[in-house]
């Protein structure tokens, strides 16, 4: 049997059945979860554009050059947990931006037919190891750069970042729905002094993690196999003695055409 | 070059041939690789993967290679499989391997870091991730590596 004839045709967020081999690009299977990349630039885009400028004064005053500190608020994101473990191995620049689906993610039905997705992610913003006083000059973007996240979010996008489309609508069209239903910044802990992942060494970064709360639904896709509904005729009443018979009153679009 | 230098650098080349000799004999059965991998997309990780490798070599043959014993794990709170390479003879006049190759100060923004040691213990080779360097020693360094990825 094909992928064609088995799949489900249904999507939940960002994950669109069925999933086609050449449908995966150079992404690899991180394309299945289109939402994280797109807020990592979002984030990205915003927080570069509303704080480069005091990003670029901040480091003239405190004397220019600092080993792996970049020359904008976001100089390298991660699109993972940024543990320790994670940061050793891979070359990195501070500030980092990351960002990660975190915690426990619960199910529930939204209605009859909607699957509803509630998803925890946690976004850090790693200024790195700072001496004291290029932590005075520097350390109080954390809780500006959480700011203007919530700000970004309300906005649904910013102009830095496609344009200023809004995000989180889709394309505006059934067909293309949004990944993400809702999008909300919960709280952020920091800025402190933070040891990721609980990892094996000792070593220190300046950071601000933020908790994010996003919801996800379930809809049908072209072809998808669910019960024909075409021609239907629902009739809802109340009291086996139709005490109030036929309340609601529905029909398909093609039985009404039809009728 | 100054006399201290000059001394210092006579020394290294002592202890690269002396490091070598194991090796000689074939009593090194192990070799080490510093493997920088890339992604050619704009995410570490995105695209195709390309690698380079280095193998660090003691006057063209392997270094020692050691895993931690169970009261080295347990003094250290490390992870079973824990592995220290060297001692490694640092750049000399007729020789010697640049601590640069593993302190990641030649890497890209984005590329990642892997030892990669082949051997009985991994004839297939394994990827190990480098948790810290001995550099303070004027004759050696080494590197201590936890083991990370799939045997490859």
């Amino acid at each position: 049997m094909s992928l064609e004839s088995d799949s489900l045709y249904q999507r939940l967020g960002g994950l669109e059945l069925p999933v086609f081999g050449r449908t995966i690009g150079q992404t690899g299977l991180a394309s299945l979860d289109p939402s994280r990349d797109l807020l990592l630039d979002l984030f990205t885009a915003a927080i570069n554009s509303e704080l480069g400028e005091a990003w670029t004064t901040a480091l003239g005053n405190i004397g220019g050059q600092r080993e792996n500190l970049g020359q904008t608020p976001v100089s390298d994101t991660f699109a993972d947990e940024p543990t320790e473990q994670n940061l050793r191995q891979r070359k990195g620049k501070w500030p980092l931006l990351a960002i990660h689906r975190a915690g426990n993610a619960t199910y529930e039905s939204f209605t009859f037919e909607i699957t509803r997705c509630v998803q925890p992610w946690a976004l850090h913003y790693i200024l790195g190891p700072l001496d004291i006083i290029d932590a005075r000059q520097l350390k109080d973007i954390c809780v500006a750069v959480s700011k203007i996240v919530a700000l970004v979010i309300r906005r649904r996008g910013h102009a830095s970042f496609q344009g200023g489309a809004l995000q989180f609508f889709g394309a505006g069209s059934p067909d293309q729905p949004s990944p993400l239903t809702s999008l909300r910044l919960i709280s952020h802990e920091g800025p402190g002094q933070a040891v990721f992942g609980g990892a094996e060494s000792t070593l220190l970064f300046w950071a601000i993690e933020m908790r994010l709360e996003s919801t996800e639904i379930s809809s049908y896709v072209d072809g998808a196999q669910g019960p024909d509904l075409d021609g239907l005729d629902v009739t809802v009443g109340v009291g086996s003695n139709e005490i109030l018979p036929a309340v609601i009153i529905a029909a398909s679009d093609s039985d009404a055409a039809s009728g | 070059m100054s006399i201290s230098a000059s001394r210092r650098d006579r020394y290294r080349r002592i202890a690269n041939r002396v490091r070598a000799i194991p090796g000689k004999h074939g009593l090194r059965e192990h070799s080490v690789e510093v493997v920088i991998a890339t992604t050619s997309g704009a995410r570490t990780g995105d695209g195709t993967r390309s690698e380079n490798a280095h193998q660090i070599l003691e006057s063209g043959y392997p270094p020692k290679v050691r895993w931690l014993n169970n009261q080295d794990l347990a003094l250290g709170q490390l992870p079973i499989g824990t592995v220290d390479i060297g001692p490694i003879t640092p750049i000399h006049s007729s020789g010697g391997t640049a601590i640069a190759l593993a302190d990641g100060s030649t890497l890209a923004i984005g590329d990642v870091e892997i030892i990669r040691i082949f051997g009985p213990q991994h004839p297939n080779g394994a990827d190990y991730r480098k948790i810290s360097m001995q550099v303070d020693h004027a004759l050696h360094w080494m590197i201590r590596a936890i083991l990370v990825g799939s045997q490859v």
